[in-house]
């Protein structure tokens, strides 16, 4: 199961308050990113997506409400948890702040345990970045995998993969057998029979190429004949 | 090859090609089926809705015109996936070819009918006999056989920083590692690359349509996973 790293953008035009906060949050075993201003912190926003902004009020030459009003501009409520970081203690900075849709108001100087305990408390109801397509929208990939050719008749080939191919399905092919008799370009259909298991939890997929003419048919029937 | 059962099973063929049509009655009553042809559409359909053919066989070029192609894919709409149908031409192009099958033609029967080629064919749908004369026979490929990669097309139905979920019409059993990639891909990832991943759950899906299949990432840069949540926040605007 893999983990997901979390991402914290800090935003202070002090480097020795981003210094110390980068180390608290790297202890964590979170990712950082910085920037000494609101410019700075729009432009990494966009760059880097984060989990969770944590941002000091008082900075030049925009304070820390031009970057609060935007993030909260992009989608109507703020897309992620904000922590704002402020000297300024007096009720109407908080209120502000707390209005504009932030998750927590920390006072400087800064008390670690409860920064960190902020932290965890914020980053953990951050839920990882989802997205489901709606019905209708356009959302097909595709999907590669390795398999080897291991028969192969006139009207095409035994497939051993991973996977069980659904029956007549359209599939796409590479390989160096198809190269040899030139028919990279035509159609091929999954068999009409699901496949057997054949050994390693693997599948002997049945591979049809539709329009054999009589031209491939021979280029095949000469290329088994050096098989046999 | 001949095609066993009770009854002969009804063959339906539209082909404007009078000299052609005698002879493919006679290959198709060779191998077993009772058969019913027509050189018009029109009489094609209506014998369609009168009749269950076993399978049916239609020419492409109908009267100087390409009306075989939409008339499979009616065909393919009115009467659901479980008709065989053939699409029986001489255009050996694989792009003809490959449109055909992309209109709902369960597979391309080239002319002039070369009889080994097209009893293969059929004897991938019939209970044919088990001596099976004129069919090819699958020949083992030397060594370890070819190398090969795979390409299917699938549905993503859900995607995150952990990974994605597909909508699958195969079976991909948990633990397969494998490539996604695509245009939509790209664009998620902003960048062309595929990127590997494994599967950690496959179940039915609700309708029975296929598998619900859940595939985790394989070793996530940090620029792929910022890369994906600025995607997955641009969707949200």
């Amino acid at each position: 199961m893999s983990v997901v790293r979390k991402e914290v953008l800090i935003v202070d035009d002090d480097p020795e308050l981003r210094a110390i906060l980068r180390r608290i949050l790297e202890n964590l075993g979170i990712n950082v990113c910085e920037a000494d201003g609101v410019q700075a912190a729009i432009e990494k926003y966009n760059e880097r997506s984060p989990h969770l902004v944590i941002t000091d009020l008082e900075m030049k030459p925009e304070s820390g409400y031009v970057l609060l009003v935007h993030l909260k501009s992009i989608s109507g409520v703020m897309p992620v948890p904000v922590i704002v970081l402020s000297a300024k203690d007096d009720q109407k900075s908080i209120q502000q702040a707390m209005n504009l849709g932030i998750s927590e108001f920390v006072t400087k100087p800064l008390n670690a345990a409860k920064f960190i305990q902020k932290i965890r408390k914020n980053i953990r109801g951050e839920e990882i970045a989802r997205h489901t397509f709606p019905a209708g929208s356009p959302c097909s990939v595709n999907v590669s995998l390795p398999g080897r050719i291991v028969a192969a008749s006139e009207i095409g080939f035994r497939l051993v993969t991973s996977i069980r191919l659904e029956c007549q399905s359209m599939v796409t092919v590479k390989s160096p057998f198809l190269d040899q008799l030139s028919i990279q370009d035509y159609p091929l259909k999954s068999g009409p029979v699901l496949a057997k298991a054949f050994e390693h939890g693997q599948y002997n997929n049945e591979i049809r190429l539709a329009g054999v003419t009589r031209e491939i048919s021979n280029r095949t029937r000469k290329l088994m004949m050096t098989w046999k | 090859m001949e095609v066993k059962g009770k009854e002969k099973p009804l063959a339906l063929v539209v082909d404007d090609d009078e000299f052609f049509l005698r002879i493919f009655e006679r290959i198709l009553g060779k191998f077993g089926f009772q058969v019913e042809s027509t050189q018009n559409e029109k009489d094609f359909i209506q014998r369609l809705k009168a009749k269950t053919p076993a399978a049916c066989f239609i020419d492409i070029n109908i009267n100087g015109h390409e009306s075989g192609y939409p008339l499979v894919r009616s065909v393919r709409n009115k009467f659901g996936p479980e008709l065989l149908l053939f699409v029986v031409s001489g255009k050996s192009d694989p792009k003809a070819i490959a449109h055909a099958i992309e209109c709902g033609a369960t597979d391309f029967i080239l002319k002039p009918i070369d009889n080994e080629v097209f009893a293969s064919k059929l004897g991938r749908f019939f209970n044919v006999d088990s001596v099976r004369e004129d069919e090819l026979s699958y020949i083992n490929a030397p060594d370890q056989g070819f190398p090969a990669e795979l390409t299917v097309p699938m549905n993503m139905l859900a995607i995150d920083e952990m990974g994605a979920t597909f909508h699958s019409p195969h079976l991909m059993p948990k633990g397969t590692i494998f490539y996604a990639e695509g245009e939509l891909m790209n664009s998620i990832l902003g960048m062309q690359k595929r990127q590997m991943m494994t599967v950690v759950t496959t179940e039915v899906f609700m309708d029975s349509t296929g598998y619900k299949v859940q595939a985790e990432f394989d070793d996530p840069s940090e620029e792929l996973l910022t890369k994906l949540r600025r995607w997955i926040r641009s969707q949200r605007v």
